[in-house]
Formats: structure tokens, sequence, C-alpha cells
């Protein structure tokens, strides 16, 4: 054999063996070094990476009206749940989720695209109350999809559907923004919070605490041990003022209308019930509400989703004329027996004023002027006012200022004053415009939770209780009311507003064996030039229909607003509705059975 | 053929070999007890047993019958690769698998076999103190060509073990340290160069190697799962079954390429020593029959097969402690993969074929 000899191949293969057995060495090394060395922090590693905790959801507090019914519970439901530490290929699951959940791409994308900077431990709840087919897909594709699980939730059911809507409000999972806000900084991405209404007022009192499940899962999530369970508890109940018949009458009243109505317990501010219509059905928003679903609620001109009683600013036409009439008398600028006349238009202020009825009411005392709303006599009151005494008592009697109601996001609406329009405009103010706010028109826009309030305080003679919806245990009249009038003048006022039911422009509010006193108002809300030029002007230029007053004037108990957008005359839309209202409450609470405060255990 | 000595039979090999197919055997039917999958160790059993039968079949044909007639072996191969390209069915992004009626074969594993057993029959057949340069081209060749056709199925993997396979049979073969050092900077070269033609996926194992935290969710995730199960195994594992990781799932590929991080959670160190020193044994046994073999050829072909199991159980469990990228490369007898195990029953036939022949013409 000629070439190398054996030995060279022997030394070759020696060293090749060393190679070897070197490499051995240095993966005994690294064993070593995992599994001697750092075995304790590994173990802990592989313990961290099978444990999970899991939050277990807490049902909402109830809500009930005075009596104990139920309006708001919680149905326990099937969400579908994503994963994503699970999630492998998304077009796949855009698709199933399409097909099989009716979920948009661009919404499960928008979902994801939410949740980016959140941790991937938290769950995204892509739909709530599955249908039966929908769940059973979920369970048989597990292994298919283990990003889709299932969680049982419990989840709001609006018992009343659309009536009563404004009033709970809905609930909905916490956003991003949300999430920042001092309110919720104790919540985590996914949790379910109140979004408007009472839901949204008294989130912190319905909201329960979430327990908490640590488990031992395998890597496709299925739990395979349950080490710790920590049970969620319920949130507080909520028991309202409002009483559930009372409402559902109100709402039936109010069926096909636009505008609000609210009724108020005179002593307490307690409301008995709130309606804002058009409404929506809070149900829509358990369940996913689709993209365009949530446009047509925000697009709609009719805005159902705003809460009229406390969002809508409106224009208080004649009913601000007993604003006028008290500040009139408290200031003295006017006795009990002034008189003006109203021959249909006067001059004033440089410009010709028309009252409503052209050919005039003649002599007119402040009684006849309430009671069939002269405007030629609340001109001549406002211009001896000026605007500033009537802006401190609109403000004294809860006229243009928040309420402190106990829900979200309320307006003030407006009341104007020299100062204002010095701020807001940089211009002095003209005594044509006190004749305008005189009556009610004008800057001045007020809302009808305001409305009810302030007929509370006329009621009262006192300044006006604060609305609440909670019913308090220890909700109790107070007893310092200094008197805002004194009582014979004060006895003037009622009686012009009783004769307005009586005999006036209110009488379709008249009730059987119970006296009311109460106020028209019809608000333009393009000025009489205008609409007469317009002769048969559409619907939505019509005026604006409102209604307020209290009832028995004796020992007054419940005060009611009410508006009809584009209701047309005061006394003839608003009118009966309040009027229905108040008898359905004598009905339930009638007026020898005690005060109301004391009746809300019985039944 | 009358001219077997079975007393040369190597047992200690052979059982060697079989202890790791058992301890595979049993992990593999551990680690495949999570909820949805179905019995892996029946199929796995099947395989070994096949196995076996091909080893009994590879004993009894005289090698070197084999060796003067692999260049046809070597063409078959080619013409194999070349169908697998055109018609073979991907798994796992490697379009390197045959589906041949029920079952899908791999042909790579074998053919890297029979790469080894063609560069010995041609290095044996230049029995020169060095390689010229001509003829270091051509092995070169006889090389790549195979292996390049595998890189083109994407199986990335296979063909990287040809590469230190062929450097031990240059080496062994003989190299001027010029040459070695030229060869040296023109791999360093490629080395870079492939930078730029490695896919980025293939990029990001090689970058998660270095930070593993880099991607936890994606490669590094395997890795570093791998390196959990492994370290809470501790020193005496956490029981057959007991391995968290294993078990419940958390390791990807746990019968498969990362079998040895099975082993290292259920039986911990002692068992993956243990491990290792089989396969230490298997080596050391292998390299003993080149030793005492006075036929060229068998020299080369049983290096060349020690070799290619070497480079498998750098690589795989070198991956599996993250020590080296994740490449997806089994590690036979151990891991589930039928063609891998069959290849390694035929490569221990070999060995003994080379031993019972050793003193016969």
């Amino acid at each position: 054999m000629f070439g190398p000899s054996g030995n060279v191949f022997q030394k070759r293969l020696l060293l090749f063996e060393l190679a070897l057995g070197g490499l051995l060495l240095i993966l005994f090394g690294r064993l070593w070094f995992l599994q001697i060395t750092q075995a304790d922090y590994y173990r802990e590693k592989a313990e961290q990476n099978r444990l999970r905790i899991i939050q277990l959801p807490a049902p909402r507090g109830l809500i009930m009206d005075r009596r104990g019914r139920l309006l708001v519970d919680n149905e326990i439901s099937f969400s579908l749940v994503l994963r994503r530490e699970y999630m492998k290929d998304r077009q796949t699951l855009l698709r199933v989720l399409r097909e099989r959940f009716g979920l948009e791409p661009a919404y499960v994308n928008r979902k994801l695209e939410e949740y980016r900077r959140v941790p991937t431990v938290f769950p995204i709840v892509l739909k709530n109350r599955l249908s039966f087919a929908e769940i059973a897909f979920t369970e048989a594709h597990f292994e298919r999809f283990p990003e889709l699980t299932l969680e049982w939730v419990p989840t709001r059911r609006y018992l009343l559907g659309p009536m009563a809507s404004h009033l709970n409000g809905y609930v909905g999972e916490v956003t991003p923004e949300e999430l920042k806000q001092a309110a919720f900084a104790s919540r985590t991405p996914g949790d379910i919070i109140g979004k408007t209404g009472l839901e949204r007022y008294y989130d912190s009192i319905l909201d329960g605490d979430k327990g908490q499940q640590k488990v031992f899962i395998n890597s496709i999530g299925q739990i395979t041990q349950v080490v710790e369970r920590i049970p969620s508890t319920k949130g507080s109940d909520l028991t309202l003022s409002i009483d559930a018949e009372l409402q559902r009458n109100a709402e039936e009243l109010m069926e096909g209308q636009k505008g609000a109505l609210v009724a108020m317990d005179v002593p307490t501010g307690q409301l008995l019930c709130l309606v804002s219509k058009p409404e929506f059905d809070p149900n829509l928003f358990v369940s996913q509400l689709s993209p365009a679903q949530w446009r047509q609620l925000v697009d709609d001109p009719d805005k159902p989703l705003q809460n009229k009683v406390i969002q809508g600013a409106f224009a208080p036409g004649s009913i601000f004329k007993i604003l006028v009439a008290v500040a009139a008398l408290a200031e003295g600028v006017i006795a009990e027996d002034t008189q003006f006349i109203c021959a249909g238009e006067t001059m004033m202020s440089g410009r010709l004023v028309h009252c409503w009825n052209a050919s005039g009411h003649g002599a007119v005392s402040l009684l006849d002027a309430i009671a069939n709303s002269c405007n030629i006599y609340f001109y001549n009151v406002g211009i001896r006012l000026g605007i500033d005494r009537i802006h401190d008592w609109a403000v004294r009697m809860g006229l243009g200022v928040k309420t402190g109601i106990d829900l979200p996001s309320e307006r003030a609406g407006l009341m104007p004053s020299s100062e204002w329009k010095q701020r807001v405009y940089g211009q002095k103010w003209y005594s044509g415009e006190t004749i305008s706010v005189a009556i009610g028109q004008g800057a001045v826009s007020v809302t009808p939770v305001q409305v009810a309030r302030f007929m509370s305080a006329v009621a009262l003679n006192a300044k006006p209780p604060v609305p609440r919806l909670r019913l308090e245990p220890d909700d109790r009249p107070r007893p310092d009311r200094k008197p805002l009038l004194p009582a014979a003048l004060h006895q003037r006022i009622v009686q012009g507003m009783q004769m307005v039911v009586d005999s006036g422009t209110g009488t379709k509010a008249r009730l059987e064996g119970i006296t009311v006193a109460g106020k028209t108002g019809t608000a333009q809300l393009i000025n009489t030039e205008t609409a007469e030029r317009l002769k048969n002007y559409e619907a939505r230029f019509k005026e604006n229909s409102w209604f307020a007053c209290f009832a028995p004037v004796a020992d007054p108990r419940i005060a009611v607003a009410v508006i009809i957008e584009h209701g047309g005359h005061g006394g003839t839309a608003a009118a009966p509705i309040a009027g229905e209202v108040m008898r359905k409450y004598f009905e339930l609470y009638p007026p020898g059975a005690g005060r109301l405060a004391e009746a809300r255990h019985g039944q | 053929m009358g001219n077997k000595d079975w007393r040369q039979f190597d047992a200690v090999l052979i059982g060697a070999f079989l202890i790791l197919c058992l301890i595979g055997c049993v992990e593999i039917y551990y680690s495949t007890q999570v909820a949805g999958e179905s019995p892996y160790l029946e199929k796995h059993l099947l395989r070994i047993a096949l196995g076996l039968l091909v080893f009994v079949a590879v004993l009894w044909v005289d090698y070197r019958f084999v060796l003067n007639h692999i260049w046809i072996l070597y063409g078959l191969s080619l013409v194999v690769l070349a169908v697998v390209l055109l018609v073979g069915v991907e798994i796992h992004g490697s379009k390197s698998w045959l589906r041949l009626g029920g079952v899908t074969v791999q042909p790579s594993e074998l053919v890297k076999l029979i790469i080894i057993l063609a560069l010995a029959k041609f290095l044996a057949d230049y029995p020169d103190r060095y390689l010229r340069p001509a003829t270091l081209l051509v092995a070169g060749l006889i090389a790549l060509v195979p292996t390049g056709m595998i890189v083109l199925q994407r199986d990335l993997g296979t063909a990287l073990t040809m590469m230190p396979v062929f450097i031990v049979l240059i080496l062994l073969a003989g190299i001027r340290m010029k040459v070695v050092a030229l060869a040296g900077i023109i791999l360093l070269m490629l080395l870079a160069g492939s930078w730029f033609v490695l896919r980025d996926y293939q990029k990001e194992r090689i970058l998660v190697l270095a930070d593993p935290g880099r991607d936890p969710k994606g490669t590094g995730y395997q890795t570093i799962q791998s390196v959990i199960a492994i370290g809470s195994g501790g020193f005496t594992g956490r029981g057959l079954g007991e391995g968290s990781q294993g078990a419940l799932g958390f390791l990807p590929e746990r019968h498969t390429d990362f079998i040895f991080a099975v082993v290292g959670e259920e039986t911990g160190f002692l068992g993956a020593v243990l491990v290792l020193l089989l396969y230490g044994v298997m080596f050391q046994r292998g390299l003993a029959i080149a030793m005492e073999t006075s036929d060229r050829m068998a020299m080369y072909a049983s290096a060349g097969i020690v070799a290619l199991y070497a480079v498998h159980l750098a690589i795989n469990v070198g991956m599996t402690l993250g020590l080296m990228p994740v490449i997806g490369i089994p590690l036979p007898p151990l891991s589930w993969g039928g063609s891998s195990v069959v290849t390694a029953c035929i490569a221990m036939g070999l060995l003994i074929n080379f031993r019972i022949h050793r003193y016969t013409v």
C-alpha cells in the first residue's frame, strides 16, 4: 500500500475522537450549569409558565325602582373570548369570525389594535350573548382555534328595554382613554364599566369586586388544576326614587313624540319618572353594537342617545314669566296689584313689540298676566327689573345652572347677564334683549329638569332641592327653608298659576278633585317676523311646547315638566301629558295617604 | 456469502444504540400525552422494528459490493432528490418529503449516508498523503451536488449537517495547512456572504441565539422553553411524565427536535448525561471500527458516519441547551421521525458490516 501509512490515519482518528470528547465535555458543562447551578431558577420559571391567574368578573348591582321592582339585572351568558397568546393564523381566524360569528374583520382588527399595548395575557371579549350554535362551534373547534374560548360572564339585562334607557344608561368595555381617567384608575382592560346614565354615575357602587382563580394550565390554555379560587362579589344594588309604573305610563304618553318629561317629588327633589324621546335600546350595547348601528344612533338628528331631561337646552318660553313675576315681587318693582295696559302691541326700547294676543288683553293685573300669559305685562316688568336681577333670581331658583342631579354629563343651559354678554361678546347688554328674556326667549335656555326643579321652588316658596334619582333611606324634607317671598305675595303667584289650569292657557292639565298650578310655554325657534313670512313653515321651525306644574296647590307633592319639541302651543301638546302623569301619580299615591317618603315600603 | 465473522459483531455499539432507542420510546410516550394528540409511541415502535429489519438486511450484503457500486446509488440519489424537488410534499416549510402510499419519507436522510459512502469510496481511491487540489475539488463536488439539491428543498438543517462531515473526511484524508488556511478564509467569506442569502426567519434564529428575549413568542420561545425545561429538571429530573414543560406542551416539537429537552426535564442531569454517554460509547465504538479496519473505504465510511451523528448531536443538543441556533434537525435514534430512525439503523448496519468483514477479502 502506498500513500500515507496506517499510523497517520490512526493519529488523525485519535484527534477526531478527542474532538468528540471535547464536544461531550462542553455539553456536560452546559448541563451542569443549567441543571445543577441554575436548577432552582428554572424550576420557578417552569412553575410560572403553567400558573395563570384568571379574573372572575363580578355581577354588577341590581337597579330597582322605589318599590323594589327590578329595572336592571344580570343574566349569565357565554361570551366569545380571544386569547392572543394562542393566536396563530390571523387570516383564518378573521374568516371564521366573520362566517361563524358575524364579526367583521374591520371590527376584530380594531379590537386587536386597541389591545396592542395591553399584555397578551388579557383576553379580548369579542362577542357577548353567544347563540347555541356559536357556543357549540367554539367548543367543537377548540383544537383548531385554541385562541377562541368561551367565558361565563354576567351580562346586563335592561328589563324595560328602551324604557328608562336614558336614566339607566348602558355599560360597555372600558376604553384605553377611560383607563387614564382617575375614576377608572383601578380598572383593567376588558372591564365592563358604566358608560352613561346611572350606570356611569353610580359605577363605583354598582361595580362588584372581581374574583380570582389561580390555575395550572397546559400550553393550549386548558385548565389542568385549580389551585385557588376567590369568588367575585356582586356590586351593591341601587334603589331609585323612580316609580316603574309611573315611568311606564309616562313613556307611553310620550310615545312617538320628541321631547322630554320629568316628574319630581316636591319636598325631597326625588325624581319619580324621567323620559327622553326618542329612546334607544340599551340591550343593544350589551351584545355587540355594529359600527353601522352605532353610526345610526349617533347621526340620528333626533339624538336618541341624548338625555334631553338633563342635556337638552331649550328656550323656556312663557314658563319663564313665573320667574320674572317672583323676582319682580321680591325686588319690589311691582306690587301685587300693579297693572299694565296690553293693546296687543307697543313700542318698547325703540321697537314695536307684540303680545301673542293681537287684539290685546286690556288692563292686565299680575294674576291675569300669568293666567293669560300676557307678553306686554312681562315686557314692562322685565324692563323694570333689568337683566341682572332676572339673572340672579333665575340662578337662585335653579334656571340656567346645573341642578347637581346624580347623572353624568348634565348641561347648564344658559342664563344671560350683562356680565355674560360683556365676557362672551365684549358688548354691553341692551334693554331690548331684556324684553326677549322676560318672556323666556332670546339667549336664555334651560333643561327640563331645571324647570321641574324650578316648579318645586315655586311650590315650596324656597330654594329648590337638588334632584335625586338614588333613594336615600334618610331622604326627608329639609326643615330650614327660608321663604323666597312673603307668604301673601307667594300666594298671588300660585293663584295665577292655578288660574292657568282652571281657566287659562293650561286647562288640559286639569285634574278631578285636585288643584293644579301650572304654566304653559310656547317657545319660538325663529322670530315672529320670519315665522309670518314662512306662512306654512316647516315642522322643524314649529314652536316647542312646554308645560310645567305642581300639585296639589295646598300641599305640593309632585312637580312635572314636559317639553314636546315642535309641539306647537304648550296648552295643547304638553299640558294634557302633564295632566295624565299627575293623574296616574295620584292614583298610585292618593293625596290622603301620607307623604311619598313613607309610601315607598308599600307593596 | 460465507465470509462473515460473526464474532466481530459489536454488541456494545448496538447495545448503546438500542438503549437510546428505548429511551426515545419512553420520552416520546410521555411527551405526547397532552390532550388531543394521538398516540405516537406505536408508530415509533413500528419504525424501529422496520429499522431493525433493514439493519439485519444490511448485514447480509458485503459492504464492498455496495461501495463498488456506490456511483449507481449516488446517481439514483440525485434522481430521487430531483423527483422530490418536483413533486415533494412540504412539511414545516421544507419541501423535502415524498408521499409513497400512506407514508411520507424524507429521502435526504438516506442521501446523507450515500454521500458519505461515495466520499469514502472516492477518497480511498486517491491515497495520497495530502489531497491534491483537484481531488479536493472533485470530493467537494461529490458532496455539494446532492447537498445543494437538499438546500433547494429548503431543508437547510439537513444540508448543514453535511458540511462538518465533509470537513472531517477531508481532514482525515490529509490536507496541507495552507489549503486549510485558504479553505478557512473561503469558508468565512461564504458565511459572511450567506447572511445576505439567508431568509429572514433563518437570520432571526441566529440572532435570537444571542438574545432569546428578542422574540419570546417566536424563535426565541422554543429556546427559552427548552432551556427552562432542561434547567427545571435539576439533578434527578421531575419524574417521567411529570415535567410540566413537556407534558403540558409548553415545549414545542417536544417529541421530535426537542426530545432531549424532555429527557433533561424528566430525568434530570443523570438522564441527560446517560444519553450523552451512550452517544459517546457509540462514537467510540464507531471510531474503533475505523481504526481497526484495514480497508480505507471502511475507515472513511465509519468515520463519516460517526461524524454525521456527532454533528446531529452537537447541533440538536446544542440547540436544546441554548448553545446553537434553532436548526430543525432530529436526534436519531432518540427522536420521532421515521426516515431518520431507519437511516440510523442502516448506519449501524454498515458499521457492523465493516466489522464482520474486516478479516475477509
